[in-house]
């Protein structure tokens, strides 16, 4: 298909409409924090002749303006500072005014949120800063004694320690200094892993992580893929469906396999595109390949907390894939580029547009596919379509802005 | 506790081999949808640095960008004396109905061309890399900076045959282009910056965005026109419209905005400098491609992750050159690939760690499907060779990946 | 390479000596040997006894005839120490597989022009090649967490340049010297890590070959070419080649290869056949050189026992 070398281009994206990532108003704060406009209105209107410093005010127009680092966001009292600000003291005054506030300043840029009292700013892009409950991939970096640290895109790496995942034998086993030598037949460097952010430390931020749940631990049978930055409207989001299985083209008219893929999207911006595992199905197959039964496979009913030690083997940590078949890994390599595309256009990624990306990008393959034998189609298509990556970003970009 | 810059990019065993099984596919499934000869677009721009003779800026779309500067500096030529008595002393030894043949060896042996022009020498062309997060003395930096230096001096020998139907060997190199006349040469420095940040293990070997960024630099590369003549002391006209372009340009090039706005013709004004024997041999700067191979699969511009699966990678350097007689003047057809050089990397797929089975321990030798092995030994000879035909063409009609990466070049050069 | 940590004196100072080509005749040395014949190759294991594994290789020396000064014999002699396989330091990072370490040093007397201490560019890049014909050789996993130094040292090699035909080769290919460097150093670490007792999957060994021009216009291909031997060369070819396997770990070509043959021109498939073609003829040394060591050793072994 050759090389194409184009001049460089002017303008990052060009979208069709309107500006990403701007804020617009309740879908996107409803989904994250809540935000009280009522409260701060009447508040900041009993206080007259505040003069004209710029104060918090209800209007739509105050709430989503960007604010710069070294604007004075208030001074009033009552303001608790959040993420995003910094709270000068007031010099000591002769007034007896007890309640003299400290000067809030915004020291990012981005819009104001208020939650209740709390001021925050939280940046159009940034890294990723963890919480408590955030479902998070990540890749060992390095085995520790008794734990492991894992990158999960954060300014510092976090933590897993021996004591929270399952181990093979029981969910109420005993970690022993066996265990401590043995770690890494548990997880090596490079793994990657499905967790959640157990807590946060106080002092200095580092995230804990625990994979105690069947639908955690290591990942196998896809592709990693990632997204730059977290932000507002921007990235994977919180508080949506991060784990979903995708009915791919694939699946029709293929007897073997249902050609579904797992996507996992994890919202420190690491994503996962698997082949999807049907654990009843798959082990029906294993039996009737004569393979060695997992436990407790056959009179599987469901997960609880009576039968995990049965569910966990060791085949949970093995890096053993399974046989995935040529139209699964090319719907799989599909899911990817639209999820990259996605985060080039600077959308937000959550289920709801990573299936119309998906749909809209087998629509355009159509269109754009033509008959092998037709040597003169296949020239001109080579001719004119090299650039066809952007075509399809397009293509996805009016998809889900579009539609959504 | 901060991460270690060698993080976020080491693929777990289950990667390795999820990707080892797909480019092992016929086709190979590449990660992107790429099919094997087609290469990520990228974003060039040439001409763009005022102090220099010749620039050159590319993007790719993963983020990697490289700027190459070109400037040339007249020096002394060493040496340059003992040239011209060896030449006398020579002349006057032989009586002139010698052999060609032994006049051009002893001219050789003075060393000047058969035509009794000075020899351009290798040390003319320097070549730096510079590579932000490395140190000048990294082996990687010093591997590049030699993968891409050596093809530019590669002499190309041709025969060609004259009306007189004797055969005469004539060979040229760029460094015979920057003579100026025996006692002064041009030195041309090529600096090469790799903008983006490169960790070992980050981003995709820098090497074909290097080499193709050098290569339209070269092309754009202009050497200011001589006023003096012959044995003089240089002197060169300050006009750069009238500058000639080191390498000549492609046939349709009227991109100038000042050359139009001063009232001259675009094209046929800027001329080459003009060849030193009519058979002009290497009309094109080289290109260095990077081509892995998975199994018996051949893939072409590797990303980060389909290089951490590689079997075996290579470096390819490739050029065009054309056979023309005497009396032609027009080579921009019948050019002929020729491999400049061909060189081995180190696959980074030898240094990973085992995966593990999901029943047991696997015996050595044991091949378990989907549990990842670190590769070991070499390339076979037939896919070496495979390599080489698919980047040169398998016979004259058939156009190798060469031909299309200089195509599209050309295609852009010419916008 | 600049030397950025010392001072030093100005870059373009004196002029370089020029040698003038002798009067007297013909300086180069015609090749007698037959087109596929190696020169002769000593190859001993085992010469440095503290180390763990360590070789020695050398290569029949050519002379010229004349005794003029800067007629300079041509051979190549190298000297290969292992140290290993020895622990990671602590603060390194876990590493399933043997790290390789090569070191290649030309001594400051190997070629006729002096090279200083510093390590420079060329030595880095040989060293880079015979790392990547090595790596593929070993069996790294079985060592994990440790690592192994090869350290190479050239105690006489040949220079790229002809000294004495002016400023340089014409119409040749620069590097030959280099290319055979490259050949000897893969078959004296091979010969090394066998001395070593380090696991290969096979015994590999270097082999060069180049494309020389003849007076009809035709090509010939010359195995294990020598500097001072062959003024003009079209191309070169070094690998690094596992006979029981078939595979190579090593390519490095220099010079102009057209694509396709018309029978007059060279072609890349028949250069790089005949630089493995070398490359099996060194073989042949190293495999009875390990022959050689093992008999030896089982020799010392029962000598031992019977002793006891």
């Amino acid at each position: 298909m050759g090389i194409s070398i184009l001049p460089p281009s002017d303008s990052d994206d060009d979208l069709g409409s309107g500006s990403p990532g701007s804020p617009s108003p309740s879908p996107h704060d409803s989904s994250s924090d809540t935000s009280m406009p009522d409260a701060a209105s009447t508040s900041s209107s009993r206080r007259p002749g505040a003069g004209k410093r710029p104060k918090l005010s209800s209007s739509q127009r105050r709430r989503n303006r960007i604010l710069v680092p070294g604007e004075t966001i208030t001074d009033e009292a009552q303001w608790m500072r959040g993420h995003g600000t910094f709270s000068a003291a007031a010099p000591s005054s002769s007034h007896a005014s007890a309640s003299a506030g400290a000067t809030i300043t915004a020291t990012l840029p981005g819009p104001l949120h208020t939650t209740n009292k709390l001021l925050s700013i939280t940046p159009l892009r940034s890294r990723y800063h963890p919480s408590i409950g955030d479902l998070v991939l990540g890749r060992i970096v390095s085995v520790d004694r008794a734990r492991w640290r894992v990158d999960i895109a954060a300014p510092l790496l976090a933590q897993l320690p021996l004591s929270s995942i399952n181990l093979p034998g029981g969910v109420l086993r005993r970690r022993t200094t066996a265990d401590e030598l043995q770690m890494r037949t548990y997880f090596q460097e490079g793994d990657l892993l499905v967790a959640e952010v157990q807590g946060v430390g106080n002092s200095d931020g580092v995230a804990t992580l625990h994979t105690r749940s069947l639908r955690y631990g290591k990942l196998r049978n896809g592709v990693f893929v990632r997204v730059m930055g977290e932000g507002r409207g921007v990235g994977v989001v919180r508080g949506r469906r991060q784990v979903f299985t995708v009915a791919t083209v694939a699946g029709s008219g293929s007897g073997s396999g249902s050609g579904e893929v797992d996507v996992a999207l994890g919202v420190n911006g690491y994503c996962w595109v698997s082949r999807h595992v049907d654990p009843e199905a798959d082990a029906l197959e294993k039996e009737k390949a004569g393979k060695a039964k997992m436990a407790g496979a056959g009179s599987r009913v469901g997960m609880s907390i009576s039968n995990l030690d049965e569910l966990v083997s060791n085949e949970i940590y093995s890096s053993q894939n399974d046989e995935i078949d040529y139209r699964t890994r090319k719907e799989i390599a599909r899911l990817c580029t639209c999820i990259t595309l996605l985060a080039d256009a600077a959308l937000k990624i959550d289920e709801d547009t990573v299936i119309k990306a998906y749909s809209a990008a087998v629509e355009a393959e159509m269109e754009m596919m033509v008959d092998e034998d037709d040597e003169d189609a296949v020239a001109a298509a080579a001719a004119a379509g090299v650039d066809r990556k952007s075509e399809l970003k397009k293509r996805i970009v009016q998809a889900v802005v579009g539609g959504g | 506790m901060m991460p270690a810059t060698s993080t976020a990019t080491t693929l777990s065993p289950a990667e390795l081999s999820y990707l080892h099984t797909s480019l092992t596919q016929t086709p190979p499934l590449r990660p992107d949808l790429r099919s094997s000869t087609e290469f990520r677009p990228l974003r060039a721009e040439t001409d763009l640095l005022p102090t220099c003779n010749g620039s050159a800026h590319v993007s790719l779309t993963d983020g990697s960008e490289a700027l190459v500067g070109i400037k040339a500096e007249v020096h002394r030529t060493a040496g340059a004396n003992v040239t011209k008595r060896l030449d006398e002393e020579m002349r006057e030894k032989m009586s002139l109905d010698e052999p060609s043949s032994t006049i051009s060896a002893a001219a050789a042996a003075a060393g000047l061309d058969s035509n009794r022009k000075p020899r351009g020498h290798p040390d003319w062309i320097s070549l730096n890399v510079d590579i932000s997060t490395l140190r000048d003395d990294d082996a990687l930096l010093i591997f590049l900076s030699e993968m891409l230096r050596e093809p530019l001096l590669t002499t190309s020998t041709t025969t060609t045959t004259t009306t007189t139907t004797t055969t005469a060997t004539r060979s040229s190199s760029l460094a015979d282009m920057l003579v100026i006349n025996s006692n002064w040469h041009w030195h041309l420095h090529i600096d090469i910056l790799l903008l983006s940040p490169f960790t070992a293990s980050g981003t995709s070997y820098p090497l074909p965005l290097l080499s193709l960024a050098t290569h339209l630099a070269l092309r754009s590369a202009r050497l200011p026109k001589l006023k003096s003549q012959g044995e003089e002391d240089p002197l060169v006209d300050d006009d750069w419209e009238s500058s000639l372009f080191l390498f000549p340009p492609p046939p349709t090039s009227a991109r100038k905005p000042e050359s139009s706005a001063s009232g001259k013709a675009g094209p046929n004004e800027q001329h080459s400098i003009p060849p030193r024997e009519a058979g002009r041999l290497l009309t094109m700067p080289p290109i260095t491609l990077l081509v892995m191979t998975v199994n018996s699969n051949i893939i072409f511009d590797p990303s980060h992750s389909e290089l951490a699966v590689a079997d075996a990678v290579l470096a390819v350097s490739v050029s065009f050159s054309s056979d023309t007689t005497t009396h032609h003047h027009h080579h921009h057809h019948a050019q002929t690939p020729t491999l400049l050089a061909v060189r081995t990397i180190e696959t980074p797929a030898r240094d990973t760690m085992r995966g593990v089975p999901a029943a047991g321990e696997v015996v050595e030798g044991d091949l378990v499907p989907g549990v990842w092995r670190p590769r070991v030994g070499g390339v076979k000879r037939e896919v070496l060779k495979r390599v080489v035909r698919a980047v040169l063409g398998a016979s004259a009609d058939d156009s190798g990946v060469a031909r299309e990466v200089f195509d599209g070049l050309e295609a852009f050069l010419r916008s | 390479m600049a030397d950025k940590r010392r001072i030093n004196g100005p870059a373009s100072g004196t002029a370089i000596p020029i040698f003038t080509p002798s009067k007297s005749g013909a300086h180069t040395l015609q090749r007698t040997r037959k087109p596929n014949q190696l020169r002769k190759i000593y190859l001993q294991p085992g010469v440095v006894p503290t180390a763990s594994g360590s070789a020695y290789l050398e290569l029949e020396s050519l002379c010229h005839p004349s005794s003029l000064l800067n007629a300079v014999p041509s051979s190549l002699k190298l000297s290969c120490v292992i140290h290993g396989p020895k622990p990671l330091p602590r603060n390194a990072n876990f590493s399933s597989n043997l790290q390789l370490t090569i070191n290649v040093k030309f001594a400051p007397f190997a070629t006729r022009q002096r090279r200083g201490y510093i390590r420079d560019v060329t030595e880095r890049d040989i060293g880079t090649h015979v790392e990547t014909a090595l790596c593929g050789v070993i069996v790294r996993d079985r060592w994990p967490k440790s690592a192994i130094d090869i350290i190479i040292t050239i105690l006489e090699a040949e220079d790229d340049v002809q000294w004495g035909s002016g400023t340089q080769q014409q119409n040749t290919v620069g590097g030959l010297g280099n290319m055979n460097v490259v050949s000897g150093c893969i078959t004296v670490a091979s010969a090394a890590l066998m001395d070593a007792k380090i696991d290969c999957l096979d015994l590999i060994t270097g082999g060069v070959a180049a494309v020389v021009p003849k007076d009809d216009g035709k090509f010939v291909h010359h195995l294990d070419p020598s500097v001072i031997e062959e003024p003009f060369l079209n191309s070169a070819c070094v690998v690094g080649y596992m006979p029981a396997r078939d595979e190579v770990t090593l390519v490095w070509t220099r010079g102009n290869i057209p694509s396709y043959s018309d029978g007059q021109t060279c072609r890349f498939d028949s250069l790089l056949d005949s630089a493995v073609n070398a490359a099996k003829g060194a073989h042949v040394i190293l495999r009875q050189v390990a022959t050689e060591l093992a008999q030896a050793e089982s020799t010392k072994l029962i000598i031992d026992e019977s002793k006891t």
